[in-house]
């Protein structure tokens, strides 16, 4: 079997690590995203007339938890393209 | 003809994104000048009547969301929807990406917002009162304060750099692996591909809306909170005061 050179060996290195940085990363946000989103459907079901300010507060808390995605997101490109 | 290969050439170092986002820009101006030209009170064309319903909605927006007069900052605000709105959807059109599917263009919006942030508060509060609130609740949050204004910007750019991007990278991967890897099954995975590449193209419709309003909200919330804020007693008044006024509109 041929010997693997170090440059190789560090792109490899390089996928395994951004992939699992997305992948570990995106559980957290996924999980908080869904409960605040089903918390919000139940108090639109309660109140109905609340949901124009609920909707909106909602998207805003959804931005705020997803940017934890986003930064992952960032660390998975910093790992994969800066030299 | 070599002098025009020679001016190509020359244009060549351009990013695609700046021709998109001038092109963008171009397209709205001139859009704003026709619908602007002849504004009429009586009887509205379609086109005001639209245009009309996007002001005033968010003006609504501003009001609810900064909770102040939304005239001073319509303007940016009303832009920044619009334009990002436009910029998404330019990567409907086949042959064109979105200038926003760039991090240098979501980055420059950011810094706009960035920028406006503190325009609008020492306008609204005054140079020392809009430094003072960095202070708050106490002098130990200095660092922590500056630190979110800094990554709350860079969440901004990065969001919509990434939403937008995925989504066109997700079209691109199907249909890369559908002509590159599995090119010996292409009759049978071609209707497949074609049929995943509509969803995703109708999801990147959607994400386009959803990320237009989510920039604009968080550049209202992010002015909004550098124009009002205020120490817990003034907000304690303040609440008490809307509340007052919410149920006086709802016994009406």
């Amino acid at each position: 079997m041929d010997q693997i050179d170090a440059a190789t060996l560090l792109q490899v290195v390089r996928l395994i690590v951004a992939g699992a940085t997305i992948a570990i990363g995106s559980i957290g946000p996924a999980f908080a995203e869904g409960r605040a989103l089903a918390q919000a459907l139940e108090s639109i079901a309660r109140q109905p007339d609340a949901s124009g300010t609920i909707s909106r507060t909602l998207f805003v808390g959804l931005a705020m938890v997803e940017s934890t995605a986003i930064y992952c997101l960032v660390m998975a490109f910093i790992i994969l393209f800066v030299k | 003809m070599d002098q025009i290969r020679n001016i190509l050439r020359a244009l060549d170092w351009i990013p695609k994104s700046a021709w998109s986002t001038w092109g963008v820009m171009a397209v709205l101006a001139v859009l704003s000048c026709a619908v602007t030209r002849r504004l009429r009170t009586e009887a509205p064309g379609k086109l005001q009547s639209f245009f009309e319903l996007l002001v005033e909605q968010l003006c609504k927006l501003t009001r609810e969301i900064a909770r102040t007069d939304p005239e001073p900052y319509v303007p940016l605000v009303g832009t920044l929807f619009v334009f990002v709105f436009v910029a998404n959807l330019v990567g409907m059109v086949p042959g064109l990406s979105s200038p926003t599917a760039d991090l240098s263009v979501t980055a420059g919006l950011a810094i706009v917002v960035f920028l406006a942030v503190p325009f609008y508060g020492v306008r609204a509060r005054g140079f020392g009162r809009y430094l003072k609130a960095y202070l708050e609740p106490n002098a130990f949050m200095l660092p922590f304060n500056i630190l979110g204004e800094v990554t709350r910007t860079l969440s901004l750019a990065v969001r919509l750099f990434g939403n937008i991007m995925s989504g066109e990278f997700l079209l691109l991967v199907v249909i890369g692996v559908v002509t590159t890897v599995l090119h010996g099954y292409a009759r049978v995975f071609m209707p497949v591909a074609f049929v995943l590449t509509l969803f995703l193209s109708i999801l990147s419709l959607i994400t386009a809306a959803i990320q237009a309003y989510i920039f604009t909200v968080l550049a209202l919330v992010y002015i909004g909170a550098a124009v009002e804020r205020r120490n817990a007693a003034e907000r304690k008044k303040a609440r008490a005061l809307l509340n007052e006024e919410e149920k006086a509109n709802g016994s009406d």
